[in-house]
């Protein structure tokens, strides 16, 4: 996998912070069997957790749409665009999206460690 | 020095086990093969000698799920009711627990030296050759006196009672025979040394054995490690 | 008696400290569990049922019930008991409902010689009762301070005393009967903090973590000032057929059981087939273990733990002793966590307040997103206290309980916030004057009857066409269950085990007497409001009626219809449900006997909700299962079998929405199914006379509610 180019200041504080309520990606846990509870996720940091979750289940194109817009992280919105387009299984498109939303966070935490 | 009754007669098998049973506990033997037997223990104590069972219970506490269906069936192929007090092996376990300490199995070990069999004062409780020597009580013989049961030198006494309205006392002891005894054993190979066993049968996570071969008389020999790698594979520690 | 039954029931009037008896036998008919408590609580209650609105009306009966198979070695069964009443959570009146629940109670109860427990009235004081076998005493709780502790130290208490100056540990006698033994611990049900302040939220919990969630019977213990009831007994269950019932114990741990010696899959199922292991949903990503059934796991040492008598535990119990026996929703009220730790803690703090678990999941979702709008907080339009700045922490899960189950603040002043929790988001809503918008719009997503949706009605039908038809969250996962396993399957891009249509064919054959429907399994858009569906929906509360309310087979292992371990993949259901009943209790019934016993038990449950004002109209989903679409989403999807071009496939049916007008189909072709009057949903009395409840019929006709 190609690397993420470093974040500027800017956008590792944006994915840092919270969303405004109006700007919150509304996912959900799952597991089979169990039945759906609503996630409503108002971070970046939060989001990278659902997908550490056994079975997360959120709209791939509605978070393209939530890291281009909301966040405006135009890099990391092309690139699970591509994993999307590339990849067929759920569990590979997850693992593979989530594994890159981790590099993002740790990228900005390592520019903004408080 | 106490001195005890000699229970039963010994067959060619009976005392193949009691040499290996002596050798490995360190007794002395200052009788002949033939019973009665007497043997000197470690403390000095001069014991009858009884013929080793042919067959013994392990556990596995760590492995054990707490669904006592071990005692049911145990009570059900002895009694023909579920019951929990009558069951032959006792799981004990507290919810609010620690693992492993949460849960103990208290199984009888076919004492090589019973001093159930050596405390029943009608020859109820032998080592019953008929039945590979394993501790069986004749339930017509015994009187519910229950020294057999106070006499059993572990915490959690391995003998418990049954009612029975023809005693005077109204009950009568029952002790773990390994299934030999069983009048609703689902099997036509029965139970007994050989046999299969209902909490061995039942227990669904296989954290019962039977083995032929006495084990170390101590808590670790009768309490054993039953978690192999198919137990790992299900999350759960193996060692 | 040889046939699985202890003989009596206990009747206990709260209010004149009376405590007496009366035989099973008066309701032979009515076998156990559910149908047994719906057929004693018809009886006391009839004459005031029609204006019994709530749980808290002071002729309410709370009934304890177990099956002729508890306490037997039938597995994941012998260790369940019913409980019934009712309810104070349902909206817009408490209907009659029900819980259960699991772990020691039901077998103590049965060993110490009752089948059941009717509880009546209110105690003056507070009290708890005591059974030791025949010997059963109510007992003030102020000898032991009893009132005020939470469910575990409550429980730990009523052990100490039960014991006396014996040990457990060893054998003790409880002094119930004459040589009467045991090396085991009262089992004891009992009430939190949530109870005794009489939250709607609260539940009944026994052991660490085996609760009775829905209806808040917590809070009609706590109403009622009955803070516990102990039980330990010495005796036994006779059972008709010991042979036959070892025999066919062992016929399913051969046949249909996990095998340690050849697993075919180590994750658990809501199957006969499932492998003992925790049913834990902390999902934490710290917890990742060595693949992929382990991430929602602790990694420490732990062993499986079952109720009584079960063949495959779904619960564990921990080295750190962190979460024992805790599993499901228990597990997920923290899914934002600091650590797995907090996660753990939260789900005992969870046990010892005895709250319902499944409400404060949805209730924290609910007051965090309106506190993130800026609508809850401190001198916000929803004025609250709560501190939400260290959401995730410890600190706040134990503020967030103590609120819900207290109606105070930490420092135990009163407070309006803290008492609009305790009743559950559904009602604080209301009180918030926000109600009628967030059911419109999904943000509070109450699908029915004032409870938390649970699976989608807009995609998982026969689960939301059963819960509006009844009484409250059906939880029953029988058909969830199958096309889960092909959900599953899907996510991880690999074809299903089973086939759509050959699911369906197995699952069809066992559901009897519309086996012969072909249709009857299709999710497809085309069948959702039809007579096939009816069937589907119908079938099921037949079969759940019988043999899990009121035989009491566990949710999470029965039925048993495709099955990992069976040659062709066929389960055992239809077979196994049978033979272990006629085991025991020396019957001869079949089969399709019990489902027509199921619908008896349907039609009397239906009768009373009638009685108590249930009318056609009352039957409906919330706005937003007909306004807003279900959700879309990739990652984990579920699958449905749909029947479309001459074929079944499974489908994912995201982004469907309920039709008003179909739904009134729906309801129309039910009704007819049902014999029960298709305007108002009232019951014919042909019906109920073919059903051989004359006296119910009766009844209606006083009050003018038969069909």
């Amino acid at each position: 996998m190609t690397e993420l180019t470093e974040p500027d200041l800017a956008l590792a504080a944006r994915l840092l912070a919270d969303v405004p309520h109006h700007q919150r990606l509304v996912a959900h846990r799952k597991r089979q069997r169990w039945g759906s509870i609503p996630a409503y996720l108002y971070s970046f940091g939060e989001v990278v957790r659902l997908l550490q979750d056994k079975q997360p289940a959120l709209s791939w194109p509605a978070l393209e749409h939530w890291l281009r817009h909301a966040l405006r992280d135009v890099e990391l919105a092309d690139r699970v665009a591509e994993i999307m387009a590339q990849v067929s299984c759920e569990q590979g498109k997850t693992m593979q999206i989530r594994v890159l939303l981790e590099r993002r966070l740790s990228q900005c935490r390592a520019l903004a460690p408080s | 020095m106490a001195r005890h009754r000699a229970t039963g007669s010994q067959t060619a098998s009976g005392a193949i086990r009691r040499r290996e049973f002596l050798s490995r506990s360190g007794t002395v033997a200052i009788g002949g093969i033939l019973s009665p037997f007497l043997v000197l223990d470690a403390s000095g104590d001069l014991h009858a000698a009884y013929a080793a069972s042919q067959g013994y219970l392990l556990v596995d506490t760590k492995k054990c799920q707490g669904c006592l269906s071990c005692m049911l069936a145990c009570s059900l192929v002895h009694d023909g009711e579920a019951n929990l007090s009558t069951a032959r092996i006792q799981v004990l376990q507290d919810s609010f627990a620690k693992w492993p300490e949460d849960v103990s199995i208290e199984q009888c070990r076919q004492c090589a030296t019973p001093a159930c069999v050596e405390a029943c004062p009608t020859g109820a409780l032998t080592a019953d050759p008929q039945r590979g020597h394993v501790r069986c009580i004749d339930p017509a013989k015994c009187i519910g006196c229950t020294l057999c049961l106070l006499k059993c030198p572990f915490v959690v006494k391995r003998l418990t009672v049954v009612q029975d309205e023809r005693k005077l006392t109204g009950i009568r002891a029952a002790k773990c025979d390994l299934c030999a005894d069983a009048p609703y054993h689902w099997s036509d190979v029965g139970g007994g040394p050989g046999g299969e066993q209902a909490c061995v049968a039942i227990c669904p996570v296989e954290a019962i054995q039977y083995t032929a071969t006495m084990p170390k008389q101590s808590l670790q020999g009768y309490n054993v490690n039953l978690r192999d790698a198919n137990w790992g594979k299900l999350g759960y520690p193996t060692d | 008696m040889n046939n699985g039954y202890a003989g009596q029931i206990l009747r206990i009037d709260l209010s004149e400290r009376q405590i007496t008896t009366f035989p099973t036998s008066r309701y032979a008919d009515w076998v156990g569990g559910h149908a047994l408590s719906a057929a004693i609580f018809f009886d006391l209650t009839r004459h005031v049922l029609h204006e019994m609105q709530d749980g808290y009306h002071p002729q309410n009966v709370l009934i304890l019930m177990t099956s002729p198979l508890t306490g037997t070695l039938v597995p994941a069964c012998a260790g369940r008991i019913e409980v019934t009443g009712i309810g104070v959570q349902s909206h817009p009146i408490g209907w009659f409902t029900r819980g259960n629940f699991g772990g020691r109670f039901a077998t103590m109860l049965k060993h110490a010689g009752w089948d059941g427990i009717v509880i009546e009235g209110t105690a003056a004081t507070p009290v708890w009762l005591d059974i030791r076998d025949q010997r059963v005493t109510l007992r003030e709780c102020q000898e032991l301070s009893l009132w005020g502790q939470d469910a575990w130290d409550s429980q730990l208490t009523i052990w100490d005393y039960v014991a006396g100056k014996q040990h457990y540990g060893r054998w003790i006698d409880p002094g119930g009967r004459v040589h009467g033994r045991t090396t085991q611990r009262p089992a004891v049900v009992t009430i939190g903090p949530s109870g005794e302040n009489v939250c709607r939220t609260a539940c009944l919990i026994h052991d660490a973590s085996n609760a009775s969630g829905q209806g808040g019977f917590g809070a009609i213990f706590g109403l009622k000032r009955l803070k516990a009831i102990s039980v330990i007994g010495t005796g036994g269950v006779a059972v008709h057929d010991p042979r036959a019932l070892l025999e066919a114990r062992l016929w399913l741990k051969e046949k249909y059981s996990f095998r340690l010696s050849d697993l075919k899959s180590t994750d658990i199922e809501l199957a006969v087939a499932s492998p003992p292991v925790p049913g834990v949903l902390y999902g934490n990503w710290l917890a990742k273990g060595p693949g992929d059934s382990f991430g929602d796991r602790p990694t420490e040492g732990q062993r499986p733990q079952a109720c009584v008598g079960c063949h495959a535990g779904c619960r564990a119990r921990y080295e750190s002793g962190l979460g024992n026996e805790a599993g499901c929703v228990e597990t997920m009220l923290c899914p934002d966590a600091d650590s797995l730790e907090v996660q753990r803690r939260a789900t005992d703090l969870l046990n010892r307040y005895a709250l319902n678990a499944w409400e404060m999941v949805f209730t924290l979702n609910y007051i965090r997103n309106l506190n993130k709008a800026g609508q809850l907080g401190p001198g916000c339009v929803i004025d609250s206290p709560l501190d939400f700045s260290d959401y995730g922490s410890l600190a706040f899960v134990e503020r967030l309980l103590h609120m819900a189950g207290t109606k105070c603040l930490p420092d135990g002043t009163p407070d309006p916030f803290a008492e609009a929790l305790s009743e559950g988001a559904y009602r604080a809503a209301a009180r918030w004057g926000r109600l009628e918008g967030d059911l419109r719009s999904g943000e509070l997503p109450y699908a029915h009857w004032g409870i938390p949706m649970h699976f989608d009605p807009r995609t998982e039908l026969e689960w939301g066409y059963g819960t509006i038809l009844g009484d409250r969250d059906i939880n029953e996962h029988d058909f969830q269950n199958v096309w889960a396993k092909a959900s599953f399957a899907d996510w991880r891009g690999r074809e299903p085990d089973v086939p759509a249509a050959d699911a369906v064919r197995i699952v069809r054959s066992k559901m009897p007497p519309f086996d012969d429907d072909p249709r009857i399994l299709d999710y497809g858009d085309h069948n959702m409001y039809t007579a096939h569906m009816a069937k589907l929906v119908a079938w099921h509360r037949y079969y759940t009626r019988f043999w899990k309310l009121t035989v009491q087979f566990c949710d999470w292992r029965w039925p048993d219809f495709i099955n990992i371990y069976a040659s062709d993949k066929t389960g055992c259901t239809g077979l196994a449900e049978p033979r272990f009943y006629n085991a025991v209790t020396g019957q001869n019934l079949s089969y399709s006997q019990s489902i027509e016993l199921g619908r008896r038990i349907w039609n009397l449950d239906h009768a009373i909700w009638t009685l108590q004002g249930r009318h056609r109209d009352h039957v409906r989903f919330a706005d937003y299962i007909y306004d807003v679409p279900a959700a879309s989403a990739n990652g984990y999807r579920e699958l449905f079998p749909v029947f479309e071009d001459g074929q079944w496939r499974y489908q994912t049916r995201f982004g469907r929405r309920l039709d008003r007008d179909g739904v009134e189909n729906f309801k129309t072709e039910f009704y007819r199914l049902q014999g029960w009057n298709e305007a108002t949903g009232y019951p014919k009395r042909d019906t109920l006379e073919e059903l051989e409840m004359p006296e119910v019929a009766d009844e209606l006709g006083r009050h003018g509610r038969l069909g």
